[in-house]
């Protein structure tokens, strides 16, 4: 690229004030939501939230995008576009949800809308320059969604860290995650206490930028 | 591969970038990737866009074949094995361009062209 070039991009970027998009993925109670509220309350606005959190799976069944917040790590800046997705999975059942009380029409209600939201979250993925890949530690992470979006990711070229969520929880394994995909960034954080949020962020402002 | 309009009943021999943006004929978002004369027959009973009237017709499907499978997805995205239960095809969602639902073992797919293309407008902003 011709340093003219280089110079008219970079004009470009400033006039437009285009933020870096990074899109939040992982499978339902990853804790996407979570760390997304996490960012936002860190950087933005402490009283406000992208969207609910829940122990039931499938609480986020729309994208849900949140603008301009400036991250900053170590003196490093990175202006940021958050997008919170709804939980990639392989199969979704209306039965699963029965436990948690919901009634068989809502139950039906929240897998269709489910559906449509691993939809959306796929075409999302045209749009952004960076993913957050979340994984709950304490399960494990060699799944077929997991496995499908990380191709995915390295096929177009897009930027991701992995973040290796819930280490405050007892049974949280770490290092089973970056055993399972070694040739990238995993960061163990808790998006619920706030643990090692830092490195995260560090992170983010290394490979986003 | 001949689609056709599961509104009204349009048929096209070829995919034309027109039919991205819903049926040249009625505007209708939902076409029907016809394999045989089942299929044919299956297209007429669907009338509306969207997962729900797909639904109606999986349930048909499931009374027909009892001894259903979890099934093999080769081509389809998302398979409807009863209301309310999905199974997604996520490299298929990935990688292709159109969504296509299976509802039926007999080779009868739904296609949902458009979807990916209409995105941008639907997209919640957060203020
Ligand atoms: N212990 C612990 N729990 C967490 C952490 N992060 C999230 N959770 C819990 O995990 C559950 C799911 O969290 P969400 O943030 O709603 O997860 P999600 O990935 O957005 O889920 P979907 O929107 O359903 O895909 C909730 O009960 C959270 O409180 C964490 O770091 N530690
Ligand atoms: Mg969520």
């Amino acid at each position: 690229m011709g340093l003219r070039r280089g110079l008219l991009l970079l004009l470009r970027r400033i006039l437009r004030r285009r933020n870096t998009k990074i899109g939040i993925y992982g499978a339902p109670n990853a804790g996407k939501t979570t760390l997304a509220n996490r960012i936002i309350h860190d950087f933005l606005d402490n009283t406000e939230d992208i969207g609910v959190v829940s122990e039931i799976p499938h609480e986020t069944r729309r994208a849900f995008r949140k603008e301009g917040i400036l991250i900053t790590a170590k003196g490093a800046k990175l202006r940021v576009d958050i997008v919170d997705t709804p939980g990639l999975a392989t199969k979704i059942d209306f039965h699963d949800f029965l436990a948690y009380g919901l009634s068989e029409e809502e139950a039906k209600k929240r897998a269709k809308e489910a559906t449509e939201g691993v939809i959306e979250a796929i075409k999302w993925l045209d749009d952004l320059d960076g993913v957050l890949l979340v994984m709950d530690a304490t399960e494990d992470p060699y799944t077929q969604a997991n496995i499908v979006i990380i191709g995915n990711l390295e096929a177009r070229g897009i930027p991701f860290i992995i973040v290796a969520n819930k280490v405050d929880l007892k049974n949280a394994a770490p290092a089973r995650i970056k055993n399972a995909f070694p040739q990238h960034v995993v960061v163990p954080v808790s998006a619920l206490k706030g643990d090692n949020m830092e490195k995260l962020y560090e992170e983010m402002a290394r490979r986003f930028r | 591969m001949p689609h056709k309009c599961t509104r009204c009943g349009k048929v096209f021999e070829e995919l034309s970038d027109d039919m991205l943006k819903g049926c040249p004929a009625c505007g209708n978002k939902l076409f029907f990737y016809m394999r045989s004369a089942a299929a044919e027959e299956l297209a007429g009973r669907i009338r509306v866009e969207g997962i729900e009237e797909v639904e109606d017709v999986g349930a048909d499907a499931e009374n027909a074949s009892q001894t259903m499978q979890m099934p093999q997805l080769d081509i389809e995205s998302i398979r409807i094995l009863k209301p309310g239960v999905y199974v997604l095809n996520l490299e298929a969602l990935f990688s292709k361009e159109e969504i296509i639902m299976g509802i039926k073992e007999d080779g009868s797919y739904v296609i949902h062209l458009p979807s990916l293309f209409k995105t941008k407008r639907k997209r919640k902003k957060e203020k």
